[in-house]
């Protein structure tokens, strides 16, 4: 199957997913609790106010009407407009969605090089100091929640030693020209060195929360494929050959052990979106996912489902590029 | 004299104890020659392979003299162990299906064995020879460019023969190379071993458990049972005039084609636990010419014609 129709068919096999989840989060927001007319005008309203503001939004008509009205108007690109904002709702995505990606894309390297260069390690030296300490640091990570983490760093580096802020993106006193709305490339680009340490210093606190976080998965599963794979034949032929073991564990083994890991680390990114909430969250973090909470908080339902779907195309986008990733690894996908 | 093992010792490491898959072992290869090592599964004859490299888990244990142009390689740092692996020993595995990596092309796989060995080499070069050695095998030098899962068994088998070959080494231990393939495959591969092995003028120990395979190549069979080595003899010798019983018996148990002899025979029994083998002869337990003295003491290797046999029925004297 050529790239381009492979393509294809996985969107084409993705829409159907999104409508059910699109179906799923639609009624769900309606049965639960929680009324967004009164969440924005506050209890105490006249009761001919809110019902103005009700027909407004039109939430006075029959659910059905209001599910395909909207699944009309999504049909068309239109994801409606918030209604504690009044604007809309794709184009308040677009202006969050370079941080969370800044952050996501700032984690993943930083699990990526522990996962990578530990987990190597700990495989080739199984069963000593190296790989004992890489288990323990997996499972103590995975086991903490996320926030927690987040909280402990903020305290020591952001309170006690005073080295690195506790929120936000960018100190109010920085000017920074603003273009792909990721701070650390526009920084970059325009040459300013004083906004790019200070957008650095923003992203450490929340970038290594959830790196390390990610780490621990990746760490786990580099480990075990690894270990897996040096027990192979061709290991053993390998080293029959006389190559160096940085050659045997690099390009051989670990080459071979990335294969299944691309797959799961798919699966895993639905995970690291649900983390990325509750990092935003603690750091104050201005991405979708600090985004989603406020908008869940307000019972802003256009928003909440503009979000949710979204994130299912971004986890859709993500799992098409890891496929192609993966296939250029292993060449027996391609062939 | 171009390898010489000298009761070499080889034990695992376990929980349990050491296993001892290889026990005194005294084998040597002159040049040119081929050197069958037969025996069943569990004898220890891989082990015996794969410790020559020095290739086994980092916790066995090794002791006697292994020798290599009268270097010995027992003791000697593991940087200096890996200019002896596949430039001095090259290894053929059992199992061409897993003992190519899967993710490199063939040229890729070349290249890296002849860049550790000879430092200087360019990628012209090393293409070269390559597609020279390749097609002493029998492949087109093109395929170099495909990765080994698009090659089937048998040319796999003679991809790893030739990425051993093209480092031209003194001694190739070949471990089963045919085991995996089917009897057609089997017949070229070896006869395309033994081609290259008179023409490289190379010595080979090869492993196997199939006494048809080594008769028809090897100089010199040695038979192991449980981690020893219970006879020596010239291939014409062993197979006409056997005389340790368990040869006696192996060679006994070839299955034949004959319409009137339907019966598989076997060896009854099996080998010992190499964590705990018998005090004795360790194949007392499952021999019919057993005496008492061959569960008490380990019997001697003595000579019998030009045979070395580890048997009490050829050592009466000591008795």
């Amino acid at each position: 199957m050529s790239l381009k129709s492979y393509i294809i068919t996985r969107i084409i096999l993705a829409l159907p997913m999104i409508l059910i989840l699109l179906i799923m989060i639609f009624f769900i927001l309606r049965i639960i609790p929680g009324d967004p007319v009164l969440a924005i005008l506050g209890g105490k309203a006249p009761v001919e106010v809110i019902e103005a503001k009700r027909h407004e939004l039109g939430l006075d008509k029959p659910i059905i009407i209001q599910f395909f009205d909207y699944l009309g108007d999504v049909a068309k690109g239109d994801f409606g407009v918030s209604t504690l904002t009044s604007r809309p709702v794709w184009s308040e995505i677009k202006d969050r969605f370079p941080a969370t990606l800044e952050l996501t894309i700032f984690s993943f390297i930083l699990a990526l090089i522990i996962g990578i260069f530990w987990g190597a390690e700990a495989a080739w030296r199984k069963d000593k100091a190296i790989d004992i300490s890489a288990r323990v640091y997996s499972i103590f990570i995975y086991a903490v929640p996320v926030f927690w983490l987040g909280l402990m760093l903020q305290l020591l580096f952001g309170i006690y030693l005073r080295w690195l802020p506790v929120g936000g993106r960018l100190s109010p006193r920085v000017s920074l020209d603003i273009k792909t709305g990721l701070f650390l490339l526009d920084s970059l680009i325009s040459w300013n060195w004083e906004a790019f340490w200070d957008v650095l210093k923003h992203l450490l606190l929340p970038g290594v929360t959830l790196g390390l976080v990610i780490s621990s998965i990746f760490l786990r599963m580099v480990r075990n494929n690894t270990v897996l794979m040096l027990s192979k034949d061709f290991v053993k032929a390998a080293k029959a050959r006389g190559l160096k073991p940085k050659v045997v564990l690099y390009g051989h083994a670990l080459r071979n052990a990335f294969v299944p890991i691309f797959t799961i680390m798919g699966m895993q990114f639905a995970l690291l979106l649900a983390g990325a909430i509750l990092t935003e969250t603690t750091f104050s973090w201005p991405g979708i996912g600090s985004y989603l909470v406020l908008k869940i908080k307000y019972r802003d339902f256009p928003a909440i489902q503009g979000t949710i779907i979204f994130f299912a195309i971004f986890v859709v986008i993500i799992s098409i590029v890891i496929d192609i990733v993966n296939a250029l690894v292993d060449p027996r996908v391609r062939y | 004299m171009i390898f010489e093992a000298k009761d070499l010792k080889i034990y695992y490491k376990t929980k349990k104890g050491f296993v001892k898959a290889v026990d005194n072992i005294s084998l040597s290869v002159e040049k040119g020659q081929t050197v069958g090592l037969v025996g069943e599964s569990g004898c220890g004859k891989s082990t015996f392979g794969q410790g020559i490299l020095r290739i086994l888990p980092p916790s066995t244990f090794y002791s006697g003299s292994l020798k290599i142009e009268n270097q010995e390689l027992l003791g000697i740092p593991e940087s200096s162990m890996r200019k002896i692996r596949g430039k001095k020993i090259g290894m053929i595995f059992q199992d061409p299906m897993t003992s190519l990596n899967p993710v490199m092309r063939i040229e890729k796989l070349f290249y890296e064995t002849l860049r550790t060995h000879e430092p200087e080499i360019t990628e012209e070069e090393a293409r070269k020879r390559t597609a020279k050695v390749l097609e002493k095998v029998g492949i087109e030098p093109e395929r170099m460019r495909e990765y080994s899962f698009q090659f089937s068994g048998g040319m796999r088998q003679r991809v790893m023969i030739a990425l051993t070959l093209v480092l031209n080494p003194l001694l190739v231990i070949a471990d089963e190379p045919t085991t995996s393939l089917d009897v057609i495959v089997q017949a070229q591969i070896m006869n395309l071993l033994n081609e290259l092995r008179k023409e490289y003028d190379m010595s080979m120990i090869l492993i196997t458990h199939d006494l048809g395979v080594v008769a028809e190549m090897a100089d010199k069979i040695c038979v192991m049972y449980a981690g020893h080595i219970v006879e020596e003899a010239l291939s014409e010798d062993l197979y006409y005039r056997p005389k340790h019983p368990y040869t006696e018996l192996l060679l006994k148990s070839i299955p034949n084609t004959n319409i009137n002899d339907l019966e598989l025979k076997y060896i009854p029994g099996s080998p010992p636990d190499l964590l705990n083998p018998p005090i004795g002869c360790r194949f007392a337990p499952r021999c019919p010419y057993k005496k008492e003295i061959c569960e008490k003491k380990v019997p001697p290797t003595v000579k019998v014609d030009k045979t070395k046999v580890k048997c009490w029925l050829y050592s009466e004297v000591e008795q």
